[in-house]
């Protein structure tokens, strides 16, 4: 499209020759229809140049939040496959300490930390928003500057590939203008400190350092905007979190996909590129007894908080847009919702009465991001950063085995394999002088599957059928709880016994046992399971008939 | 005991809705006040409580990072245990013994053969190549050690590589063997050495050579390559076991006074019990355990003989003879092995055959004595059925006349761990006084003093503690005794006492502890004076010093640290190299790292001015001036790095031990966390001005500035954080002061912009 653009602009600059023959223009304006006809055709040529040029490829990153940046080779392969390029590092967070900006968690470089380009990402703490506009600009450019300088070159002495530096600083709006001028008085000092790598025998891996910041969507179409796209090479706004719950009953999903798609466009009216920021993560809020946001929750995880003593669960649900249980997967964002209540108070005190609400994000929020971002992409837009690369044990990332194949477009799920231990107690024999020698069993339960479990009680249930009927005493280690069955009988007389556990991550082991049966007359067992997957609609199960209890020779 | 721990810890912290992990890999401590990082996560963040009464175990098991520690400190060490690195504690160390092997070497090179063998002999001979190596050695020097031909050079050169150098020399070096034409004298060591590589030939080295000491050694080994196993699970021949027995009987006849009998009647064990004959082989076994010279030949006939009892179904009799093998001193990794073999007998005793284990322990001292103790240290056992064991142990004892002091002492420990401390004393005194090894009489005088703390006699209980660690008992119960003994000199009136006991047994953390936070500078000056000279009291020199400084006690604080050299104060008590080392680790800030009589000079300046202020305007005005200097001076100001080897916050913040620290702890480190923090001495002086001048010019900065202090400190820290509320409600209730007082005041609108913001950062901390 562009080639032909450059054919009709060729036409009408022409010059006239030493003949002075009729020239174009004099012929088409002997005939004002001709000359109507190719203004439209110039006219169209235009638009399609500026409207449907060529989308470029869709490039997919990551921030990556946590320390210390190390990359396992088979995570380094995984993004290879994924044709990953470069990887956004979070480098350190800005601070104050009253009267400087300070740095603080500066990132910690390990294995594998040389494989992809990487943008050192800088973000600033709510102390720094807040007193954003009172600091004095040019202190603050020099301090932030040197900072940045200073992680850059201690990033590139432990061999990392930095291409560029990322500012993420969530400040107001009105403030943008501010933000502009910041980063116009930075350019030059991170321009000299990167030159002055070389001087240092680190020689820069491109001539120039890119510079980049997130954004957030409220700031598209604003002027601010506009102005600090003149700054930097590019913008990331970030499709997430566009609003959030103030009561506990109007919590929401992180994801804003329909803001995005209708949002999005403004950012092609920047003088800069971009990429889309795209969620992949989930977070836990506190709500006081009134059910009022009293802030972000950073101490239990979803699974853990299900087992606290001073928690009951609420409720658990496939969360809608709004926030209410989605009824199907069309409705689904891909985020879960969970709620627990504080049955009493924290050790300060403080608490009873609380709500710690949590959005647990499945791969199938990562889907429809990635699928809305493609979708909407123009020629301005080149890929998406997605939020963010999941840490081991962390619920509130998508784990990395979902999250490619989600990033693929494939099916995930949860799948369990249980392996059965059998001991006979004999210390009691000699120590109690007993007839006996109960059965010991173990259960070892796995999620040999590529997604995790819903977060809710019910997430993981096994129900054990004895042959023959007596329990005397359930270990349940990593299990949650435990009842009999099959209709709430005593232990001693319980032919069935039920156990959940309300979480399992791919991969993950749970073990239980040992379960103490009353007698060594049992020979077998049967375990039907149930486990719910993480979009918490649907549910996988299966059967293991007949397992013998017979203790193996381990001599 | 010292417990060596390393610590791995993620601590994560949200950041504007993002979680920002931190993994922090610290050193290795051993400690009493704080938590040993495997602690911490074995309760899963919520940390057992750690008994230093109970008796340490001799064998401790190693944890994930094949380090030791009580198995009493787990919740789930069994799992642990079979997965752990037992080998690694007693496999030789190629790194110390191939230097010790080369020494040797070189003095066998150049004739020395006397020396040579006296360093082989410094090898670890667990290890059977090095074992038959050093044997052959000793050998071939006293049949031809008067010799220095090049016969005998090439045949001690050939061997040296077929035993410890790659396999690539191995052909040059049977070659070379092949073409020795030794005397007489040598040709069976290497017609022995050739018939080993070949794995054939032995019998005509006993043909050849019946006088040679290979002789013997070859004829063992034709009986090994008969019925000895290859490969797991390969079963020799009733044929091959009846030639093995023939050669054993000829063996016995020829060399009735040999060296080998031990090995010879091991293997006619073996053959009896390959031919189906249980009680020719346990005759075997018995007359090898007659002869037995060390614990671990025991353990080893032990083995054979549970195994015998196992092959033919007498599970009862495998397991007694296992209690047998694991009462006996040998190494860690023998003694594993047999909690092990015992552990997983027990997963499918039966019932009739528990009954007779049962029997048989009740009327056999040590089986009872073994049983306990392996029930205490190899097996999960809580507290109901600590008290059965008691009551059974109890009632066994009764029908024993004289039991013996190791039984008395793993009676009376059972009887403490289930909570019966009067019965614990009791036969805890009886075990003192009973007759048997030192370890086991100990081991009651440690259960007796841990009663005797328990029943009220801390007095008592010290004696008999101190007595433990004077003793000739084994390391582990005199270094282990050192951390009970150091509690109750602590709780009890010696303080400094107890800083000693852990500087002897090097327990960093609590030393620091110690120095900086429970003892008086009183205390610590006298300490410190009684020391020899030396880093560590530099250190400490430095921290009393600081002490003072930080009590505002000048005169006391400028007289201490000008016992050290300005090298010395600058460098924190610390080698130069070492304080350099541990600011370069730590990013310390330059003021905090200025001469320390700098700042006494200043902050008693500062002080001067304000005691001689005449009106109360000017003492607030003057009060006001030291909370900004100190305000502005944060956060090291007050630290001694090299006492805690710059890891003070992180310790604390992480590894004080909830358990262990009861009121006096947590006092003494509460008043220390104020004494330490810049901000906590301006939130004080700004506190003197609120209360004492509230009229003065300065009022409405006090409030303001004690109030942002607070909200500082309340998070400066995970120690602090846990302060924090309190602290907020209090900055919020100085910042409304100002809002609702003095609205026209500049600081009037910062103050409630802050207060909103202080409330809502009240969030509690389940």
């Amino acid at each position: 499209m562009k080639a032909s653009f450059a054919r009709v602009a060729v036409l009408t600059s022409r010059t006239p020759g030493p003949v002075q023959p009729e020239t174009t223009l004099e012929k088409l304006a002997r005939n004002p229809l001709k000359f109507l006809l190719l203004a439209v055709l110039v006219a169209l040529a235009w638009f399609a140049c500026d409207h449907y040029r060529e989308k470029p490829p869709f490039e997919l990153s990551f921030w990556f939040w946590h320390a210390p940046f190390a990359l396992t080779p088979r995570e380094t392969k995984t993004l290879q496959d994924l044709e990953v390029k470069q990887i956004f590092v979070r480098a350190g967070t800005f601070s104050s300490d009253g009267t400087n900006v300070v740095l603080v968690l500066p990132q910690l470089y390990g294995k594998g930390s040389d494989a992809f380009d990487v943008h050192l990402v800088f973000n600033a703490d709510s102390g720094v928003i807040r007193h954003f506009e009172e600091f004095d600009l040019p202190t603050l450019t020099e301090q932030i500057s040197e900072r940045i300088v200073r992680q850059v070159r201690a990033a590139k002495d432990k061999r990392v590939k930095v291409i560029g530096v990322q500012l993420d600083f969530d400040c107001p709006t009105r403030l943008l203008p501010h933000y502009a001028e910041l980063i116009h008085r930075m350019k030059p000092k991170l321009e000299k400190g990167w030159r002055d790598l070389t001087r240092r025998n680190q020689k820069p891996d491109r001539p120039h350092l890119q510079i980049s910041v997130t954004g957030l969507m409220s700031w598209l179409g604003s002027r601010g905007l506009r102005a600090l796209s003149k700054e930097v090479d590019f913008i990331v706004p970030q499709a997430y979190e566009g609003i959030t719950g103030r009561t506990v009953n109007t919590m929401r999903p992180v994801a804003d996909l329909e803001t995005f798609k209708n949002d999005i466009h403004k950012a092609d009216d920047l003088a800069c590129r971009y990429y889309v920021g795209l969620p992949a993560y989930g977070h836990a809020f506190l709500f006081d007894d009134k059910g009022q946001l009293v802030g972000t929750y950073r101490n239990l995880r979803p699974q853990d908080a299900l087992r606290h003593l001073s928690f009951q669960f609420q409720d658990a649900c496939p969360a809608n847009r709004l926030g209410e249980p989605a009824a199907s997967n069309a409705e689904a964002t891909g985020e879960e919702i969970l709620r627990l209540k504080a049955v009493r108070p924290a050790p300060d005190g403080r608490g009873a009465g609380y709500t710690l609400a949590y959005t647990i994000p499945s791969p199938q929020l990562v889907i429809q991001a990635l699928q809305s971002a493609r979708e909407e992409q123009s020629d301005r837009c080149r890929g998406a950063i997605l939020y963010r690369f999941p840490e081991e044990d962390d619920s509130l990332t998508v784990p990395m085995e979902s999250l490619v194949k989600a990033i693929r477009g494939q099916e995930t799920g949860p799948d369990l394999k249980i392996t059965v231990d059998t001991e006979m107690n004999s210390f009691g024999v000699i120590e109690k002088n007993a007839a006996d020698t109960p059965i010991d069993v173990f259960l070892m339960v796995q999620n040999t599957g590529d997604e995790a479990t819903f977060v809710s009680p019910d997430a993981v249930t096994l129900e054990i059928t004895l042959d023959v009927p007596g329990v005397q005493d359930v270990r349940l280690r990593d299990f949650d709880r435990v009842s009999y069955g099959p209709d709430e009988e005593r232990p001693d007389r319980a032919s069935v016994i039920r156990l959940q556990k309300g979480a399992l991550a791919p991969g993950e082991k749970a073990r239980v046992g040992p379960i103490r049966l009353l007698t060594s007359n049992p020979k077998h067992i049967t375990i039907a399971w149930k486990a719910r997957a993480s979009n918490g609609l649907d549910v996988v199960s299966g059967v293991a008939q007949d397992l013998a209890l017979k203790p193996k020779d381990k001599n | 005991m010292r417990i060596r721990i390393g610590r791995t810890l993620v601590i994560s912290a949200l950041s504007v809705g993002a979680i920002i992990g931190w993994a922090c890999y610290g050193d290795i401590i051993g400690s009493v006040h704080f938590y040993s990082g495997d602690s911490y996560y074995q309760g899963e963040g919520n940390p057992r409580q750690v008994d230093f009464g109970r008796l340490p175990q001799r064998t401790m098991i190693p944890t994930w990072n094949n380090e030791m520690q009580r198995a009493t400190w787990r919740s789930d060490w069994e799992e642990q245990i079979d997965s752990s690195g037992y080998a690694d504690l007693d496999e030789p160390n190629e790194e110390v013994e191939a230097p010790i092997r080369e020494k040797a070497r070189n003095a066998e090179v150049s004739g020395n053969y006397r020396k040579a063998l006296s360093i082989y002999r410094s090898l670890n001979m667990a290890d059977a190549t090095t074992r038959a190596f050093v044997q052959d050695r000793a050998q071939v020097f006293a049949a031809c050690g008067d010799r220095r031909d090049a016969a005998l050079k090439t045949y001690l050169t050939a061997r040296y590589q077929l035993d410890f150098a790659g396999k690539e020399k191995h052909p040059a070096a049977l070659q070379a063997l092949q073409a020795i034409e030794g005397d007489r004298r040598l040709r069976p060591f290497v017609a022995y050495t050739l018939a080993a590589t070949k794995g054939e030939g032995f019998l005509a080295i006993w043909e050849d050579f019946p006088d040679s000491p290979k002789a013997e050694a070859a004829m063992l080994m034709e009986v090994q390559r008969l019925i000895g196993s290859k490969n797991l699970g390969d079963i020799p021949t009733k044929d091959a076991a009846q030639k093995a027995k023939s050669l054993l009987a000829a063996f016995q006849t020829t060399y009735p006074r040999s060296t080998l009998r031990f090995r010879a009647l091991g293997w006619l064990g073996r053959a009896e019990y390959l031919l189906g004959n249980m009680a020719g082989s346990m005759d075997a076994y018995g007359r090898q355990m007659a002869i037995a010279s060390s614990p671990a030949d025991r353990w080893k006939v032990y083995q054979s003989q549970a195994a015998v009892f196992g092959s033919f179904g007498a599970a009862d009799k495998r397991v007694t003879t296992l209690f047998r093998q694991w009462l006996l001193p040998v190494g860690e990794l023998k003694h594993a092995e047999s909690g092990r073999q015992l552990r997983q007998l027990f997963t499918n005793l039966t019932a009739p055959r528990a009954s007779a284990v049962r029997e048989a322990i009740k009327r056999d001292p040590d089986l009872l004595q073994a049983y306990i103790g392996f029930r205490i240290e190899d097996t999960k056992i809580g507290l109901p059925e600590e008290r059965e064991l008691v009551a059974f142990a109890s009632d066994a004892l009764k029908a024993m006349p004289k039991p013996p002091a190791g039984l008395l002492s793993r009676v009376a420990q059972v009887s403490y761990n289930a909570g019966d401390y009067r019965r614990a004393r009791d036969l805890a005194q009886r075990g003192v006084s009973a007759v048997g090894p030192v370890e086991y009489q100990e081991r009651s005088r440690y259960t007796l003093a841990a009663s005797l703390a328990r029943l009220g006699k801390p007095k008592e209980a010290i004696a008999q503690y101190t007595r433990v660690c004077a003793s000739k008992a084994p390391e582990y119960l005199k270094k282990t005794a050192v951390e009970p003994l150091a509690i109750l000199e602590e709780h009890y009136g010696r303080p400094a006492k107890a800083l000693a006991l852990f500087q002897r047994v090097g327990y960093e953390y609590d030393v620091a502890f110690l120095a900086d936070a429970l003892l008086t500078p009183g205390q610590l000056k006298s300490y410190v004076e009684s020391l020899p000279n030396s880093e560590n009291r530099l250190v400490l020199t430095y921290t009393l010093g600081m002490r003072y400084l930080r009590q505002g006690k000048y005169a006391e604080s400028r007289a201490v640290f000008k016992t050290l050299t300005k090298s010395q104060r600058l460098s924190y008590g610390l080698d130069p190299k070492k304080a350099a080392e541990l600011e370069s680790n730590l990013y310390f800030d330059k003021l905090a790292s200025s001469d320390p009589l700098t700042r006494v000079d200043e902050l008693e300046g500062l002080q001067k001015v304000i005691d001689r202020a005449k009106t109360a305007e000017e003492k607030a005005k003057a009060t006001y001036a030291m909370a900004s200097y100190i305000y502005k001076r944060r956060n090291l100001y007050y630290y001694s790095p090299g006492l805690w080897n710059g890891e003070r916050a992180f310790t604390i913040s992480i590894f004080w031990s909830g358990t262990m620290n009861g009121g006096a702890e947590d006092d003494a480190l509460e008043r220390h966390a104020y004494e330490h923090e810049c901000l906590a001495h301006t939130k004080a002086l700004c506190e003197t001005i609120i209360t004492k001048y509230p009229r003065s010019s300065v009022y409405t900065k006090a409030l303001y500035t004690a109030a942002l202090s607070g909200e500082r400190l309340g998070n400066m820290n995970d120690w602090w954080r846990s302060h924090r509320n309190p602290l907020l409600m209090k900055s919020i209730h100085y910042l409304d002061q100002i809002k609702i007082k003095f609205p026209k005041d500049p600081l009037a609108q910062s103050a409630a912009k802050y207060s909103r913001e202080f409330t809502g950062m009240m969030s509690p901390e389940f």
